[in-house]
């Protein structure tokens, strides 16, 4: 494990954007923390500390200021093919049916579709509960089945490293409820490195092996929680007595002020 | 019960019309109006079937030509001009402000120039249908480029698909349906702006066929010609529909599907 440089690395990063009035809004700051191959991390945080911003900068779509983000020990200076992203909403494509969609990534990038791809994305529609909807239209899904299906089209090309932001915090509670549960059984049938964004500390609670809590604007970590719980957790986990006592002492991190230096 | 409500539901937009002709028939006949001021449906029905048939082909031929020409070059050109405004800020900058300019002059009052600069045939009238229906084109498509999901946008850049891709995979197909409605309006644009080209110089045309009829009195046969022109922007209006229907069906609001 030593040996190997870490998945993903955030060396005192620092990301200071340009408002639309020219000032400098100082988005993240001092960043600096380690994510190991096949964990699960989740990040919570006030709205607008920057989790966006800190999961565009694992994906390559923008460089940070100052420091360096890191994929397998090398600097990230463009995105690269071993990340898969899942955006809050779905943003599936109309005009193409469910199949179609979970192959766009292929015919977007390379121009055309195999007939290995059709297979694949067959296979990941049955891995996410949805082989018998591979040729309807998106407007017939549920918003629970489009994420399943953006889940399916962010692992088409087989990523190593999954990016999720708040996938979930467009759907009813029961639904995300459901969803946590079918991205557990995701991960455990395909492991990955997932970086995973939510408001809701029982969800990141549920998933996580740490949970990074982080701090108001300029977004910093506060603090990092393993998460004891053992694997595979189900809705006892829920119930267990020191699951509501560590969301407690999430939710007083989150809320309390920092401490004034 | 429920079947005779289907059918007055089914035919309401017929019997409505049906009802509006009676009513301007009978005024026509009850307070004998003159025919140079309201001709009855029944005599303006009269003057068109007076008029020979391969006539009428020859005037819709020549209207129908120009407005899609007009409407043609004003897709074609419109397309890669929206393209080009929603991909550069500076380009948008520079160019959306005369298109605005162009947009705001009256066509009708640019229409005698432009004949007189472009001379005669069909040249200056497929100009003129150009300018009146290619700016609702511009400006819709360029707002559905623009508007398709940020998420999208980035998923592509992610995937380093590329700006061309980006733009034939996820923005056009993002904007058809605003590309649509614009296509649909400007159907009836184009027959307008064929017909104003028709009154200024023309010696074919629908719009010639009224104006002349007009100068000769033959208010009727005006009114029929006109009956012609608004059967000619319908058809062309159904016809749009019927291709986005056909190709691009999610591009209707579910309703219309
Ligand atoms: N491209 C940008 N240009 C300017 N400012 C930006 C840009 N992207 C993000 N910001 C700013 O950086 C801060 C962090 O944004 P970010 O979207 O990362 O927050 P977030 O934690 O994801 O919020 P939320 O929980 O609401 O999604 C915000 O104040 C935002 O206005
Ligand atoms: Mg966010």
């Amino acid at each position: 494990m030593a040996a190997n440089p870490p998945v993903i690395r955030f060396r005192d990063v620092e990301q200071i954007f340009t408002g639309n009035d020219g000032r400098p809004i100082h988005a993240l700051t001092g960043l600096d923390f380690e994510i190991s191959r096949h964990e699960f991390v989740s990040v919570l945080g006030p709205s607008g500390c920057g989790k966006s911003t800190l999961l565009r900068l694992v994906s390559g779509l923008i460089h940070p200021s100052a420091g360096a983000v890191e994929i397998y020990g090398m600097e990230v200076t463009e995105p690269r093919d071993e990340i898969g992203i899942v955006f809050q909403k779905p943003t599936l494509l109309p005009w193409f049916n469910v199949q179609n969609n979970v192959t766009f990534p292929m015919r977007h990038k390379y121009g055309r579709v195999h007939k290995e791809d059709n297979e694949r994305a067959l296979e990941l529609l049955d891995l996410v509960g949805l082989a018998d909807f591979a040729q309807k239209r998106i407007d017939e899904l549920s918003g629970g089945m489009q994420q399943r299906v953006a889940i399916a089209r962010a692992l088409l090309l087989d990523p190593d490293i999954l990016l999720m932001d708040e996938p979930f915090s467009a759907l009813d509670a029961l639904t995300r409820d459901e969803m946590s549960f079918e991205l557990l059984r995701i991960w455990s049938e395909r492991p990955k490195t997932v970086l995973f964004i939510t408001h809701s500390i029982p969800e990141a609670l549920l998933l996580s092996d740490r949970i990074i809590v982080m701090s108001e604007r300029p977004g910093t970590v506060r603090e990092i929680i393993d998460v004891p719980f053992a694997r595979p957790r189900t809705m006892q986990t829920l119930s267990d007595p020191a699951f509501t006592e560590l969301a407690n002492h999430i939710r007083g991190e989150l809320f309390s002020k920092p401490a004034a230096a | 019960m429920k079947n005779i409500i289907r059918l007055l539901d089914r035919f309401a937009p017929v019997m409505a019309v049906v009802c509006v002709l009676g009513i301007w028939q009978a005024a026509t006949w009850l307070f004998a109006i003159p025919s140079f001021l309201l001709p009855s449906p029944t005599s303006i029905v009269a003057a068109g079937f007076g008029v020979d048939p391969s006539v009428w082909i020859g005037h819709i031929w020549a209207t129908l030509r120009v407005a899609v020409m007009g409407y043609a070059l004003a897709i074609a050109i419109a397309i890669p001009l929206a393209i080009s405004l929603s991909m550069s800020r500076l380009l948008s900058r520079t160019l959306y402000p005369m298109l605005v300019v162009i947009q705001s002059t009256p066509i009708v009052a640019v229409a005698p120039i432009i004949v007189v600069t472009l001379g005669a045939g069909d040249m200056p009238k497929v100009v003129i249908t150009f300018l009146i229906t290619f700016f609702p084109i511009v400006v819709s498509t360029t707002t559905g480029l623009l508007a398709t999901p940020e998420e999208l946008i980035e998923l592509s850049r992610s995937l380093r698909a590329g700006r061309t891709r980006e733009i034939f995979h996820i923005r056009l197909p993002y904007a058809l349906p605003f590309l649509f409605s614009a296509l649909k309006i400007s159907t009836t644009l184009a027959v307008i702006g064929t017909v104003v080209a028709e009154f200024v110089a023309a010696e074919k045309g629908l719009g010639f066929f009224i104006a002349f009829s007009t100068s000769f009195f033959k208010i009727p046969q005006a009114f029929s010609g006109l009956v012609i022109l608004v059967l000619l922007s319908l058809t062309l209006f159904r016809l749009v529909g019927f291709v986005q229907k056909r190709f691009a069906p999610w591009s209707l609001p579910k309703s219309e599907r």
